[in-house]
């Protein structure tokens, strides 16, 4: 065998050697999700439904600030007609 | 039977915010990234930081991923990245070869069995590759531990592929020249043990 393969097999064997039978420790996985948690509040470690909620939240909010908007806009001139009346009968006690 | 989701798949949910996605990525891939940082670092605390560091990137940079592609290069470039910053900046690990050949051969003497040799030689590579640059040092274990192509090193180092042949070249050249200076005296014994068994 020549020489080159043998240092190549003495090479490939040692460093396989050294690192074959370590595992990290567990508590690396869970430090991982905690850390990976914290990065991102959006996020959960329970699964996929918090994503969904924040959604459906945002969309809940969004159509109550729709029907404010509405209820504002139908409001309006009933306001404007009874400040008009305010100023029409402030205007005959003025004069 | 239900089928094991692909990364593609993982990576997609992760962008959804599934964390339990990144958990499946990581029982996956962790002996991959541990044992590569492991080799490049010899330090099992460094080598476990490296590891979180690297899975916490996939989490970070999950929309970015090109799900098209796989995902190991890209997990082995991280991880070699983050070790070759950790090699950088630690000074100690050029310690002479010498001092350790002479801490290991004195001892191994007494002891003839075939795996306390193997063993000593094992620590003499090891030690021979703490010499390498750290550039030729990340090429010879992504070549000789990962089984690599010089085209997917070049990729993860970012380098030519003749770069990375260059590296290699004198990564081993360095590595049989350490090796044939601790087996010299072994191989001159034996050499004189079988002359004077022929003139006897």
């Amino acid at each position: 065998m020549a020489l080159v393969e043998t240092v190549d097999i003495m090479i490939r064997s040692a460093l396989r050697t050294e690192v074959r039978s370590e595992e990290p420790s567990p508590a690396v996985r869970d430090a991982l999700l905690a850390a990976a948690a914290d990065e991102n509040p959006l996020r959960s470690v329970v699964g996929p439904s918090m994503p969904p909620l924040v959604e459906e939240l945002q969309e809940e909010n969004e159509s109550a600030v729709d029907d404010w908007g509405a209820q504002v806009v139908t409001a309006l001139p009933l306001v404007r007609r009874q400040l008009l009346l305010l100023a029409g009968q402030w205007y005959a006690v003025v004069r | 039977m239900t089928l094991s989701p692909t990364d593609r798949d993982l990576i997609q949910r992760l962008c959804n915010g599934d964390l339990a996605a990144l958990g499946t990525l990581y029982d996956r891939y962790r002996l991959l990234v541990f044992h590569t940082a492991l080799a490049i670092t010899r330090d099992r605390q460094a080598a476990e930081d490296i590891l979180q560091e690297c899975f916490l990137k996939v989490n970070a940079y999950a929309r970015r991923i090109d799900v098209n592609l796989p995902l190991e290069p890209w997990l082995y470039r991280v991880t070699v990245n983050l070790a070759y910053t950790h090699v950088s900046r630690r000074s100690r690990w050029f310690t002479s070869l010498e001092n350790v050949i002479d801490r290991l051969v004195a001892p191994a003497r007494t002891t003839t069995e075939y795996h306390a040799e193997m063993s000593e030689l094992q620590a003499v590579i090891q030690q021979a590759i703490n010499e390498l640059q750290p550039n030729q040092r990340m090429t010879v274990i992504l070549y000789y531990l990962n089984d690599l192509s010089l085209k997917e090193i070049s990729y993860i180092m970012d380098c030519p592929v003749g770069t990375t042949k260059s590296r290699l070249y004198y990564g081993r050249e360095h590595l049989k020249q350490q090796l044939e200076e601790y087996l010299r005296p072994q191989l001159g014994t034996a050499v004189a043990n079988t002359r004077s068994m022929s003139t006897r």
